[in-house]
């Protein structure tokens, strides 16, 4: 396992095969990328991130460059749940200000590459979204159909009744 | 919701059982899942509810690496021969997108499971949780799943019970610990053995808060921490019982087994589940309520009585209406013969006191444990 300073910079290269050159720190964002640079040591050729194209992969980055110095979140998923709150913060929330398209793609890759902050703040910025609405809104918001039976519906809703406010 | 069904979502029965019949179930996996993907996602999903996650970080780099068309490289040799730039057509092939682009633009459709799972999740209350279920099929499945219901209910315990602007979540911290402290062994339907010295009738009258309670000795501890938490917060006017009640509280947790580590907000979160979350969720809004409109300058306690008071309808005030159904509908989870909604309560309360005859009518309210909830002036 080589030492983690015996590299300034890891090449990515995104699935259409755009290489970005990144501060290894700022790589290691990505816990993926992280595992890998300590199993391997070395690598001078561009680490294929096969799932995200290249406008998404520099969103990324750019989370990335801007949360460097963020606590590095521990790896027990139970560890880091004690610092959440219901809050994003506000660069996040203009970071995360795009198109429903982009938004899960950014999830999608963050979860691809073991990001937990950023895929917690993509999640967060989708349940607020949801915030507030009524199945039906939520079917329009996301052009979701609605694959329910009347008498199915009318049953889910009775099931759910209990905890309604009132 | 039926109460078996009821009692099974408390009780963490898998979703297939508990929540969904298996036609619907089947019919919405089978259009969603590509058999690989869930199979993939399930491996994953499974850390989310252990919580025992890294054990075995080489696995995980080990898929993550064959992802990455550079296997073979990474634990065969040294020097890895990474894919050429631009060269890989059967890398890029063989791991291309997740989905394929779509021009209609639906891209929830094509999250994988367990990110819809955390998504969920973050959802700030269980109303807006449960109305996940109504969207669509594969909403259904997934929010009605264990996993993410639990999932859910952690989050929120632990995103609500660490901010620190709201007092009342506080409350439900105490109040998810106490629970749980009793639940975790038999489930907090087994009988309260000890007693309380809130049910100790030589000390003052604390015991009237229980007064609904026929028999102290068949109480179970899930009731027990219903009085003890939401009848303190209708007293928050009066200080000194509230602490008392916290400070009982606090003992009662010194003197549990507490598990490795403390009673945290994580290892309660564990255990905890929505019916806990909708619990928890009435209280802190009933306590802010009180918080708001209770303790202002010049209160008294005639405000306290007619705030309590039965005299403005028949079920009194609304808080108290609410804090009855919330207290129904969680009891629900032990007793099997409870209604399941405040219409069918009012009908059956209306049943019990024509069969008691009209003498009793104001005093006389109980339906077996459901009986709606008194609470009597201090010195009554």
């Amino acid at each position: 396992m080589a030492t983690p300073s015996t590299q300034a910079t890891v090449k990515l290269q995104s699935n259409d095969n755009v290489v970005i050159e990144v501060e290894r720190a700022i790589a290691e964002r990505s816990v993926l990328i992280k595992n890998m640079l300590e199993d391997c040591g070395e690598v001078t050729d561009a680490i294929p991130i096969s799932n995200v194209n290249e406008s998404i992969l520099r969103k990324v980055i750019e989370w990335c460059e801007h949360h460097k110095n963020d606590p590095v979140a521990a790896e027990n998923e139970n560890d880091d749940s004690r610092k959440k709150t219901t809050d994003i913060d506000e660069w996040d929330q203009k970071f995360m200000n795009v198109d429903q398209e982009m938004l899960f793609e950014i999830i999608l890759a963050a979860n691809f590459l073991d990001i937990k902050p950023l895929l917690d703040t993509g999640c967060k910025t989708v349940a607020n979204m949801i915030k507030g609405k009524s199945p039906e809104e939520i079917r329009k918001l996301f052009n979701i159909q609605n694959d329910f039976t009347p008498e199915e519906e009318e049953q889910i809703r009775r099931e759910n009744e209990w905890a309604e406010d009132r | 919701m039926n109460l078996t069904q009821h009692f099974r979502l408390h009780h963490a029965i898998p979703a297939s059982e508990s929540m969904m019949p298996s036609s619907l179930l089947g019919l919405a996996q089978s259009k969603h899942g590509n058999q690989l993907r869930t199979r993939k996602l399930r491996s994953r999903t499974v850390k989310y509810s252990t919580g025992s996650v890294t054990k075995n970080r080489a696995a995980t780099f080990k898929k993550r690496a064959s992802k990455l068309q550079v296997r073979n490289a990474r634990y065969n040799g040294p020097s890895p021969p990474i894919p050429e730039h631009g060269q890989d057509a059967e890398g890029v092939s063989k791991c291309s997108r997740i989905r394929p682009r779509d021009p209609s633009a639906r891209p929830i459709v094509d999250i994988p499971t367990n990110i819809l799972s955390r998504i969920f999740s973050h959802l700030h209350t269980a109303q807006a949780y449960l109305s996940m279920h109504l969207v669509c099929r594969r909403f259904h499945t997934v929010a009605s799943s264990t996993v993410t219901r639990r999932l859910f209910a952690h989050t929120w315990f632990s995103t609500n019970c660490n901010d620190s602007r709201n007092k009342a979540p506080s409350l439900v911290q105490y109040l998810a610990r106490y629970i749980r402290l009793h639940c975790i062994k038999g489930n907090g339907d087994e009988y309260c053995t000890t007693q309380h010295p809130l049910l100790d009738e030589s000390k003052m009258n604390p015991r009237r808060f229980m007064l609904l309670i026929r028999n102290e000795k068949e109480v179970s501890w899930r009731f027990h921490a219903f009085g003890e938490f939401t009848v303190p917060c209708f007293y928050t006017g009066s200080g000194e019982r509230y602490a008392r009640t916290m400070m009982q509280i606090e003992k009662d947790m010194e003197d549990a087994t507490v598990p490795e580590g403390g009673w945290l907000m994580d290892n309660i979160g564990d255990v905890l589940q929505v019916p806990d979350v909708v619990f928890a969720e009435g209280v802190i809004r009933t306590f802010n309520e009180i918080e708001t409109h209770g303790i202002k300058e010049g209160y008294e306690p005639t405000c306290r009585r007619d705030l309590f008071s039965n005299n403005q309808s028949p079920y009194g005030h609304p808080y108290l209406w609410r804090m009855q159904l919330m207290r129904d509908t969680y009891v629900c989870n032990c007793v099997a013969s409870n209604p399941s909604t405040m219409r069918e309560r009012e009908e059956w309360i209306e049943a019990e006191e024509v069969l008691n005859g009209s003498a009793e009518r104001t005093r006389k309210r109980m339906s077996s444990y459901t009986a709606p909830l008194r609470f009597w002036p201090p010195g009554y």
